[in-house]
């Protein structure tokens, strides 16, 4: 099992240094450097260069390495992220991207947690209902749900929801958090006004990916249901419940823990667009603004970040899928 | 041929009478069990023979209330014969139980017990072999978790499971085939079951390991001092251990009576043409292996009259096509269903 936990670490490292290299290439690929781009805006802005202003990017110059080589500069990169954490300069907002970029990455995952919590506590259920009473009322209202679910485009169903909740409660919720707490230190007070906040954008998020996993969990249930193991099961008198839940869901479960991973990014895509229409604090309209005005740095650390999260994830669903299945540490 | 003798006054343990079994389908409704009925003695192997799709296995699954969906019990009844600690004998009708009730929990945990053809798929894949049995020792009797893992070793010990210890540890894929059959056995056989139940148990199983399986349930046997159920299209296995036969063919059992004088007495024309057609050393190159002309009709056709008569030898026009043949009584302990011998009667 340590072996097992090993292997996949280092093969996630790999990936990771992979795709390190790709959002470099990102960070580079508009013509001209960044520098270039910014000291244009300053001179179009004031007509002269200070001194200050002058030391300054020579520093950064000297910093990321434009004067360098392609592969020194993105040596100088990498070697900020892992030694002092700076993943360089925001050219759009005028601040190093560590300073903001951790509390919007926080929301982000914050925001897709919740939501794939929401999609498993929900689907699993649903699902093994659907599996073990198929083709009953609740099994076609699930499926219809789900479909529907799939079906209506984030952006619009999460208006409606703001809408919803304007006319029901007369108050416009946007945002993950009130005005007062958006900056406040954690808290029960703020994780209970975060609640408050978060239901509407992890509804419009999960009820897009809950139907694949009903999907999955339904199929693979039906499946199970018929294997010896289960009438052998039977026969020995374990008490239907019991069975059903110690043996086929046990067993149909597998194949979803190994989906964790790539629902990650999945679900980031999805945080994007609502996060623009609710106007929430997360890295998804970050990301966009930082895309439209090539403030490449930004970008491309945020698709570092996201890349990370993405392969910690497969790493964490590898891991407990073998722990789940004794057939796969074993190979 | 050692068959081991029964006692004459051996109590009727379970006893089934008229069992109609049917699959409703989309397409129409499978008749898998028409209109069976055996008794099994304390002590007796009874042994089903028949081909696939005969109805052999749902008869069993019938037993048990295990049916796969959508299979019902549509006529019949089940009797079973339950002795309680004072001596006396409690007739449970199985029937009328529901497949999920708490009375048929208890007669599966304590009364009879399964096993199946393939142990690996018969067995969950993500347990261990040990929680399996353990399992089935805390359902059949008030046992702490420590006590039922040392009955369960001793139990794989008793069926052969060389080092027990740690193989109570081990999941069904790190177990050979044979040992994944002795682990099964040693589960079924767990809270000592007055029958065993056994679904083809030497199918799966290389032809060593078929030999050590039917030697291990003939001293279970022994030991245990239970029925058995054997389900089989393997002669050879009926023959070495089973005290009577069964033999199916399309849902009805065609011929019932001791081993001894069915193998050398076939009466039904399908059982005869069943004998025929097992390979043995005198068979010589020329007249090779006989086989029965035709094949079983699908589930779903019609067959007036008796089910064999498309492919039977014997067939008489009018009579085998017309009218289904009714049980007839050759001995006390003999019955055939052919019209051959209906005259007789």
């Amino acid at each position: 099992m340590l072996g097992f936990i090993v292997r996949r670490s280092l093969s996630g490292l790999l990936t990771l240094a992979a795709v390190s290299v790709v959002s470099f290439a990102i960070i580079i690929l508009p013509p001209g450097d960044a520098l270039t781009t910014y000291i244009s805006q300053i001179m179009a802005a004031t007509g002269e260069m200070t001194p200050e202003m002058q030391r300054q990017i020579e520093h950064m110059q000297d910093q990321y390495g434009f004067n360098d080589p392609l592969y020194v500069q993105y040596f100088k990169w990498v070697r900020g992220i892992v030694v002092a954490g700076d993943f360089g300069w925001s050219f759009a907002t005028l601040r190093n991207v560590s300073d903001f970029i951790w509390g919007l990455m926080a929301n982000t995952l914050i925001l897709i947690f919740a939501s794939m919590a929401f999609i498993y506590l929900l689907a699993v259920p649903i699902a093994f209902y659907s599996a073990v009473r198929p083709y009953s009322l609740i099994d076609y209202m699930a499926t219809f749900l789900g479909f529907l679910g799939l079906a209506i485009p984030n952006f619009m169903l999460a208006l409606f929801l703001m809408f919803a909740a304007y006319s029901l409660t007369g108050q416009v919720s946007v945002g993950m958090f009130s005005a007062q707490m958006e900056t406040a230190a954690w808290s029960v007070a703020r994780v209970l006004d975060l609640l408050r906040h978060i239901w509407i954008p992890v509804l419009v998020i999960g009820s897009a990916g809950m139907a694949s996993v009903i999907r999955i969990l339904r199929s693979n249930l039906l499946d199970e249901l018929n294997k010896p193991y289960v009438q052998m099961a039977r026969a020995k008198g374990v008490p239907e419940w019991r069975l059903l839940i110690k043996y086929p869901l046990r067993i149909a479960i597998n194949p979803l823990l190994s989906t964790i991973g790539f629902l990650l990014p999945d679900l980031f895509g999805a945080t994007i667009i609502v996060s623009i229409v609710l106007g929430l604090p997360t890295v998804g309209p970050v990301f966009l603004s930082a895309l439209l005005n090539q403030d490449m740095y930004l970008a491309g650390s945020i698709v570092l970040l996201i890349a990370a999260a993405t392969i910690i994830g497969t790493l964490v669903s590898d891991i407990l899928l073998a722990l789940a299945d004794p057939r796969i540490r074993y190979e | 041929m050692a068959t081991p003798s029964l006692r004459a006054d051996a109590s009727t343990l379970v006893e089934v009478t008229d069992l109609h079994v049917e699959f409703p389908t989309r397409e129409g409704v499978v008749h898998a069990v028409r209109g069976v009925s055996f008794a099994i003695r304390e002590g007796e192997t009874l042994g089903i023979v028949g081909e696939s799709g005969s109805g052999k296995s749902v008869s069993s699954q019938a037993m048990l209330r295990i049916l796969p969906r959508p299979g019902r019990i549509s006529r019949g009844s089940i009797r079973w014969h339950q002795r309680l600690p004072d001596g006396a004998v409690r007739a449970t009708e199985i029937t009328e139980l529901g497949d999920r009730s708490s009375q048929m929990n208890a007669l599966r945990r304590r009364e009879m017990s399964l096993i199946m053809q393939e142990p690996m798929s018969a067995l969950s894949p993500v347990h261990t072999i040990g929680n399996q049995i353990v399992e089935r020792l805390r359902l059949g009797g008030s046992m702490t978790r420590a006590e039922a893992r040392l009955k369960a070793i001793d139990l794989m010990r008793s069926v052969g499971i060389p080092n027990p210890e740690k193989r109570i540890d081990a999941y069904t894929f790190e177990l050979s085939g044979g040992m994944r059959q002795r682990a099964m056995i040693a589960m079924a056989i767990g809270n000592a079951p007055r029958l065993l139940i056994a679904d083809e148990p030497t199918t799966a199983v290389d032809v060593t390991i078929q030999a050590q399986v039917i030697r291990l349930l003939q001293s279970l046997q022994d030991s245990l001092r239970m029925s058995i159920l054997i389900i089989t299209h393997d002669l050879g296995v009926v023959a070495t251990l089973a005290h009577r036969i069964a033999v199916m063919y399309r849902g009805e059992i065609v011929e019932l009576g001791p081993v001894r004088d069915i193998l050398k007495d076939p009466r039904h024309p399908y059982t005869q043409g069943l004998l025929r057609s097992v390979a043995s050393l005198e068979t010589s190159d020329e007249d090779s292996v006989a086989t029965i002309p035709g094949v079983v009709p699908h589930p779903f056709e019609v067959v007036p009259g008796c089910p064999f008569h498309p492919r039977c030898s014997a067939f008489m026009p009018g009579v085998c096509d017309r009218v289904a043949p009714e049980r007839t009584r050759l001995a006390p302990d003999r019955e055939v269903r052919c019209h051959i011998y209906q005259s007789r009667a």
